[in-house]
């Protein structure tokens, strides 16, 4: 395999450094099957199946802190042969773990969306 | 040559590792809330690719000792020399020690069983009643 050693890119005006555009990159990202096992991942050591659209990605290399940004969608069939997608909420999270809520409960106290496919990002600064 | 950042370890393996789909669920309860369903740790795939390949991930004890560092202090996981290769028995045991609280698999002194590693089959595919899972004792 071959390196390329480059401190700083330039577009013919602009010069910026080579980790400004690697850290901007996601640090994590999982892409979850809807029974709860992960498809495929970036940066994840595991998923953990907490309960009825009650999700945790645990992080192999953690983030500084908790300051950082983490979005996750569930995508879900809608109609006879579309799919929707929708915001799925982060509960909580740490340096390490990322606490996703994919369950929606709506007016009339249906549970649903609980057990979809969804995926994450998350953005920031590692430790 | 110097082993670098976890993060960038990773980057490097998954371009050539193929993904390894773990024969094994971690079921676990927590004590602290026994209310609570059981919880099914589910390893993943380019982690266990990772693990078994060696040269890669940092030693266990690295995350034991980063549970008590502040945020935003300086972690050690991240440039840490890594460890050689681990079977895949070795990386489940790995994986509970990472992910799963201390409470649970190493200062709980009940006579429930609150965790088991089973493989993947014993997990129950309906999910009709998820929240109701416990385990078997």
């Amino acid at each position: 395999m071959s390196t390329l050693e480059v401190s700083n890119l330039n577009d013919g005006t602009t010069t910026v450094a080579t980790t400004f555009v690697t850290n901007g990159s996601a640090k994590a990202w999982a892409d979850i099957a809807s029974a709860g096992s992960l498809s495929d991942s970036f940066n994840v050591s595991t998923l953990t199946d907490v309960g009825s659209g009650d999700r945790s990605i645990n992080l192999s290399s953690a983030m500084g802190s908790a300051n950082f940004a983490a979005n996750s969608t569930i995508i879900y069939a809608h109609g006879s042969s579309g799919h929707g997608v929708r915001n799925a909420p982060v509960a909580s999270k740490t340096a390490s773990v990322i606490n996703v809520d994919t369950g929606s409960t709506n007016g009339s106290g249906q549970f649903s969306f609980q057990d979809q496919p969804s995926g994450l990002s998350v953005d920031g600064d590692l430790a | 040559m110097t082993h670098g950042h976890l993060w960038d370890r990773l980057a490097e393996a998954k371009t050539r590792l193929d993904p390894v789909q773990s024969k094994y669920r971690v079921l676990f309860e927590d004590p602290a809330t026994p209310d609570e369903p059981a919880k099914v740790l589910v390893p993943d795939p380019n982690f266990m690719a990772a693990a078994l390949e060696g040269g890669i991930l940092p030693p266990i004890e690295t995350y034991q000792r980063d549970r008590g560092v502040p945020d935003g202090q300086p972690k050690e996981h991240p440039y840490a020399e890594p460890i050689g290769a681990m079977t895949e028995e070795e990386a489940i045991e790995y994986l509970v020690q990472k992910d799963i609280d201390p409470s649970v698999w190493r200062d709980y002194k009940g006579n429930r069983t609150i965790l088991k590693i089973v493989p993947v089959e014993m997990i129950p595919s309906d999910r009709s009643f998820r929240n109701a899972w416990r385990i078997m004792q």
